[in-house]
């Protein structure tokens, strides 16, 4: 559906996009992850035809960005950057003109209308001006403008910053709607946004892409996930005990002041899950299991890992090691 | 042309909910037709509206260029010229909506002013056919100046700034045409430049078009003109693609 | 994007890295603005112009654009003109003007018409030539603050035609283009017309012996500037008779009288070769003494000898005319239309100094650009009644005063009026009644009809209006001598009389079948050689002797061999016209009479034909379809002025009252233009607002249920 091969976009000297490549499929979510200025909305905008790529090329449905813009962008719906709307317009109003100048065909139009409303819960505010809705409600309007025409490619960029916590969980499940239906690319700096929806994430940073693959894949890639449980039980029998069920494994204990213990485990990925027979050695044991939990590797730390300056990872690295042995 | 039209309606429809416009409306009026009258009403004898179309090429330098300050300015500042440029149209429609928007508002202005032909008519002999055809010329008029404001309103994001470079850039180009300023110039400048600033100038153009004669040259001026800067236009949004 | 610098990316672009684009950009505005300005510069070369005033007011006239277009050979238009900077605001007006001007004659002439600018005031050589040719300075009084001086000028033309003919325009200040125009076009006439027409004319002035003493004759407007520049006349009435050269295509005769056969048959022969007469037909003269005693002067038409008469002759050709003469009593057509300006126009009396008192004189009148059918309601009612017949009579009969949209009345047409005619006579198409009946081959029209109030009569031996002594008694004088008119006219049928005729076609010829009137020399020889004969053999048939002749159909002269071989040889007469001729006649000779057009009675109160004299050069002009300068004079624009109170009055109260009046007027009708709309562009605005905020309301009440 859409096909990025080697983009370059140069702001004068400064290198916005340093090439890169990307594909993605008809009817994926796409989360686009990066820290602030990687270069994730300039991409955007040269897929959606705003700008103009210095180098590369970039097709969506096999149209090239640069040479049928027009094809490209009746095939797109876009979500700007801190969602720009006529301030002075009634929401109704809005969606029908978005919906005329993307060229609804005038008697599917009041359908379409509706049902952008009806997805994006604008029911309640339609005779409203824009200007008069709440930051919830405009990016709501903003989204149902994106999708009024019912485009093959929707292109969010950020569409929940700046939001509520609230607002954000209604914006991410409409998202989440949206893609069953749609090609959704969607950025973000907000990681929950993709972990729950997106069903690949590509990470970019200063202009590179630094990691494209699917989410699970990601998390997988991460060296181990610590299972950690927190018992009150006698030091040695459960050192024994666990080193006799997990052998050879790494388990780290500490005691805690109330005389309990906390064990961290970890796992490689992929083994069988170990909550079950950690458990069972528990209650074998007679001991009170206070908690019992498993952490995973977040995309976040993913994304820290990717993108955090080398040196800035290993000493992130190095404090957790050190820490690790003074606990032991 | 769906596309112009929907920008067309979109943009006339802003003009006309916007209390701006109205202020604008009525202080343009105001300022024409007090002049107007004074002109061919108190001092004028002859039921022509000579002086009404010639006073129209400077209230319009003076008026014009806050009708096209925000064009394209507050998209800029909004932020909605991004939500505009990826709609699947073409930057000219884009620009010929919004020009003959502009122009449509200012004709419905000068619609009000029809009371003055009629009260010179009642009055006197009026000779109807030189008042319409100027009218529809001075729709070129207007048509090239605003030509001139969207372009400056294209390079800014601030209305302001927009409103002052047009401005200024019509009143040079105004007076260039105006023999003082021609003679003024001409002590530095080389006879061949001041002729070509004095026939850039929009100043000769609107003469006779103002006594009911309409010459090809002043029609094909303010074509031209008007097209230059339109075209000037769609290059910088253009450019601006190229740039980021 | 944010590292963009915002305000002028164009600048900031040209001047950053992106060189190629910087200079595909430039390229292209560049480019563009060349093609732009080669659109606009050639539109300014080739222009085409429509001028919407109704009066056409700023658009060349044809005359201008077919003389100018026509050019042969160059126009040099040397253009004396000091520097546009150093002229005065007014004088700057009408530089502009000028040589808007003379642009278009640029652009007309094809490349015939070349402007050349001088500026006296920059070369010593220039401004000598200046003075030497004639072109003057305009003096103006330039006030500044600190001095008040006087500046010089130059705005004067000099027009040189192939080099050779050339006419000086000493100072030329338009201040529209139609004053250029009027200025500028007759003076490119005159130095382009090289050769001036030839006109023929015959003219029969009063006997020297009658009562007139003074100029009776029609030489007058023959020498007018306008008629002398262009047209040169030749006396055909010459005592020998011959025929009319070939080079005159136009011959006019001023009120033919005694008219001798042989004039007879030279008139005839110049109608069937084609040529053009124009006849001022009168029958009674009438001299008008410094009493204005309108008495009349014994006259007839045919010589004493003569075998045919001028009246059948006329008649052959489809003219009639009767011994009769015509009186308008329509009011109107015997009134100067304005009182102050055209008071001598017809017959008045000096009642103060300068000033004139006109009476009513139906002998004098004009024919009025008026419908005559459009009144015959009226018309038909005069008995109190209106009688149905009798309207339906009227609108199928009369015929409107200007019949004809000739140009040749077009600037008559804005006077609603046409030149005066002094006791003209009756003269009209021929007809068995109610049908003309003209010969084979012939069209006739009037264009000119008298109103339907008119008397026809024998010419009485007086027309004496004005008898008595002082004021009183010819005021009285006149009243009565209209009053009997008027009584007459009750019984007299409505009718109208044909003022001007024009007839074209192919005439027969009035001498066919007839002898051909000899001339004078022919006579004498034939006199001399019947004297000889009579002498040798007194017993010759002499004058029955027939000559074979060339000319088939027709009797053969009865001139002799010898004589025919001896003298210049008589061509053949045309017997059937051998191309279309053409009679434009008027029924009268007075209006271009050398008293009457000169105005030598103006002292007297008139009258004095002002018109006819007027009218003369453009009736030339129009039978030569010399069209130019006839639509040039007659562009006259409209009367627009608006008037706010109906009158000012008179009297210095009702003065003073209407000025307040107007004062109200202007300041109501300013308050109402200026107000009205910003009121009205409000209450749009609040009716937009309404109209939004009523939406919502209901919008957001149906929400909450």
């Amino acid at each position: 559906m859409i096909e990025v091969e080697r983009l370059r976009k140069d702001y004068g000297m400064a290198h916005a996009l340093k090439g890169i490549s990307f594909r993605v499929q008809r009817g994926e979510v796409i989360g686009f992850l990066g820290p602030n200025g990687a270069g994730k909305s300039t991409t955007m905008k040269i897929l959606t035809c705003f700008l103009l790529p210095t180098s590369g090329r970039a097709t969506v449905d096999g149209f090239d960005v640069v040479e049928h813009s027009l094809k490209v962008r009746s095939r797109i719906g876009y979500l700007p950057e801190s969602t720009p709307l006529y301030g002075e317009m009634r929401v109704d109003d809005y969606l029908r003109f978005c919906a005329e100048i993307r060229g609804v065909p005038i008697l599917k139009r009041g359908v379409a209308i509706d049902r952008a409303v009806e997805l994006c819960g604008l029911r309640r505010v339609t005779g409203k001006n824009i200007v008069e809705l709440s930051k919830g409600y405009r990016q709501r309007v903003g989204l149902a403008q994106a999708i009024v025409h019912e485009p093959e490619v929707l292109i969010l960029d950020e569409p929940t910053s700046g939001l509520d916590p609230n607002q954000i969980i209604e914006v991410r499940h409409l998202i989440e709607r949206l893609g069953q239906e749609h090609t959704v690319i969607l950025s973000t700096h907000y990681l929950q946004e993709v972990e729950k929806s997106a069903s690949r994430v590509i990470v970019i940073h200063q202009g590179e892409i630094v990691a494209d693959d699917t989410r699970d894949n990601l998390v997988a890639s991460m060296p181990a996930s610590v299972i950690t449980v927190h018992v009150r039980a006698p030091l040695e029998a459960l050192q024994r005990q666990f080193h006799e069920l997990l052998p050879g494994r790494k388990v780290v204990i500490e005691t805690l002041a109330d005389d309990s213990l906390r064990l961290r485990v970890e796992v490689g990925t992929g083994t069988a899950p170990l909550e079950e027979s950690i458990a069972r050695l528990v209650v074998k044991n007679n001991w009170s299991l206070l908690e019992l939990l498993r952490e995973r590797p977040s995309l976040e730390d993913v994304f820290r890992k990717l993108t955090m300056p080398p040196t800035a990872a290993n000493n992130d690295a190095a404090a957790a090691g050190t820490g690790e042995v003074a606990r032991a | 042309m769906r596309e112009i039209s929907v920008i067309f309606r979109r943009e006339l429809k802003s003009y006309f909910l916007s209390p701006i416009a109205y202020v604008f409306g009525v202080l343009f009026l105001g300022v024409l037709l007090y002049l107007a009258t004074q002109r061919q009403i108190v001092d004028g004898q002859q039921a022509s509206m000579q002086a009404f179309f010639g006073l129209l090429p400077v209230v319009f330098l003076f008026f014009l260029p806050g009708l096209t300050m925000r064009l394209w300015a507050e998209e800029r500042r909004s932020g909605t010229i991004e939500l505009l440029m990826t709609f699947p149209v073409r930057i000219g429609h884009l620009i010929s909506g919004k020009f003959f928007a502009a122009l449509a508002f200012l004709a419905v202005l000068l619609l009000f002013t029809i009371g003055l032909p009629v009260t010179l008519a009642t009055y006197g002999s009026l000779d109807w056919a030189p008042v319409l055809g100027a009218y529809v010329a001075s729709l070129l008029l207007a048509g090239a100046y605003l030509a001139v404001g969207m372009f400056w309103s294209s390079l800014t994001r601030d209305q302001i700034v927009a409103l002052l470079l047009s401005l200024v850039s019509l009143l040079l180009l105004y007076a260039f045409g105006f023999p003082v300023v021609a003679e003024w110039i001409a002590g530095f400048l080389p006879t061949w430049a001041v002729d070509l600033l004095g026939g850039i100038s929009p100043y000769k153009y609107f003469e006779s078009i103002a006594r009911g004669v309409f010459d090809t040259r002043d029609i094909v001026y303010y074509l031209c003109f008007c097209g230059f800067f339109l075209h000037a236009n769609a290059l910088v949004l253009n450019n601006r693609r190229l740039k980021g | 994007m944010g590292a963009m610098n915002d305000s002028l990316p164009l600048l900031a672009g040209a001047r950053r890295h992106c060189r190629g684009t910087a200079l595909g950009l430039t390229l292209h505005v560049v480019l563009l603005v060349c093609v732009l300005g080669q659109l606009v510069y050639l539109a300014t070369r080739h222009r085409a112009r429509v001028d919407a005033t109704s009066d056409q007011l700023y658009s060349l006239t044809d005359s201008t654009r077919t003389l100018v277009g026509g050019l042969q050979k160059r126009l040099v238009i040397e253009a004396y003109l000091s520097p546009n900077a150093d002229l005065p605001a007014q004088l700057r007006d009408t530089r502009a003007v000028l040589e808007n001007f003379l642009d278009e004659l640029v652009q007309l002439g094809n490349g015939k018409v070349v402007v050349q600018r001088f500026n006296p005031n920059d070369d010593k050589a220039v401004l000598d030539k200046c003075t030497r040719i004639g072109v003057k300075p305009i003096d103006a009084q330039n006030s500044s603050t600190t001095a008040v001086g006087v500046s010089r000028h130059w705005q004067g033309l000099r027009l040189v035609y192939g080099g050779g003919r050339q006419k000086v325009i000493e100072q030329v200040a338009p201040t529209v283009s139609f004053l250029a125009e009027a200025i500028v076009t007759p003076a490119i006439k005159e130095v382009v017309t090289e050769t001036r027409r030839k006109l023929g004319f015959m003219e029969w002035p009063s006997a020297p012996g009658g009562q007139e003493a003074q100029g009776t004759g029609w030489e007058y407007v023959r020498t007018l500037p306008d008629v002398s520049k262009r047209y040169e006349f030749q006396n055909l009435k010459d005592a020998e008779g011959a025929l009319i050269p070939a080079e005159i295509e136009t011959l006019l005769l001023f009120r033919p009288t005694d008219v001798s056969d042989r004039q007879k048959y030279v008139i005839d022969q110049f109608l069937m070769r084609g040529g053009t007469v124009v006849l001022f037909a009168d029958v009674a003269d009438y001299g008008l003494n410094p009493n204005r005693q309108c008495l009349k002067v014994p006259m007839g038409f045919d010589a004493k000898d003569s075998q045919w008469k001028w009246q059948d002759q006329l008649l052959h050709y489809g003219l009639e005319q009767t011994n009769q003469i015509v009186a308008d009593l329509q009011p109107q057509a015997s009134q100067a239309q304005n009182p102050l300006t055209g008071g001598f126009e017809y017959l008045g009396v000096p009642v103060q100094m300068g000033l004139v008192r006109q009476v009513p004189y139906p002998y004098f009148f004009h024919a009025l650009d008026v419908d005559w059918a459009q009144i015959s309601d009226r018309l038909a009612s005069a008995s109190g009644r209106l009688d149905e017949e009798q309207a339906a009579y009227f609108k199928r009969t009369l015929r409107p005063g200007i019949d004809t949209d000739e140009f040749v009345f077009k600037a008559f047409k804005q006077f609603k009026r046409t030149p005066g005619f002094y006791w003209p006579c009756v003269l009209h198409l021929r007809s068995n009644g109610a049908e003309p009946t003209l010969p084979d081959g012939v069209i006739g029209r009037t264009l000119l009809w008298s109103s339907p109030l008119t008397i026809v009569e024998e010419p009485p031996q007086s027309l004496n209006a004005l008898l008595g002594r002082d004021l009183q008694s010819q005021l009285a004088a006149n009243q009565a001598f209209v009053q009997k008119l008027q009584q007459r006219i009750q019984s007299e049928p409505r009718r109208q009389v044909p003022l001007m005729l024009d007839l074209r076609g192919t005439f027969p010829s009035f001498f066919r079948g007839k002898d051909r009137p000899q001339k004078v020399s022919e006579q004498k020889e034939e006199q001399d050689r019947k004297k000889a004969e009579a002498e040798a053999q007194p017993d010759a048939g002499g004058a029955v002797a027939q000559e074979p002749d060339v000319g088939p159909p027709k009797p053969p002269e009865k001139t002799a061999g010898e004589a025919k071989t001896s003298v210049v040889a008589e061509p053949t007469p045309i017997a059937v016209a051998s191309a279309p001729g053409r009679i434009v006649a008027f029924a009268d000779s007075d209006f271009l009479r050398d008293d009457f057009a000169r105005g030598a009675y103006r002292q007297l109160g008139g009258p004095h034909s002002l018109f006819g004299a007027a009218f003369f050069p453009m009736l030339l002009d129009w039978l030569s379809q010399d069209s130019d300068l006839v639509a040039l004079q007659s562009r006259l624009p409209a009367d627009r002025r608006i008037t706010l109170v109906d009158d000012l009055g008179d009297g210095s109260q009702d003065r003073l009252a209407a000025e307040k009046k107007l004062r109200t007027t202007q300041s109501f009708l300013v308050t109402m233009n200026v107000v009205s709309p910003c009121l009205l562009v409000l209450i749009l605005g609040f009716a937009v607002l309404f109209v939004r905020r009523s939406q919502k309301r209901r919008f957001l009440s149906s929400v909450e249920n």
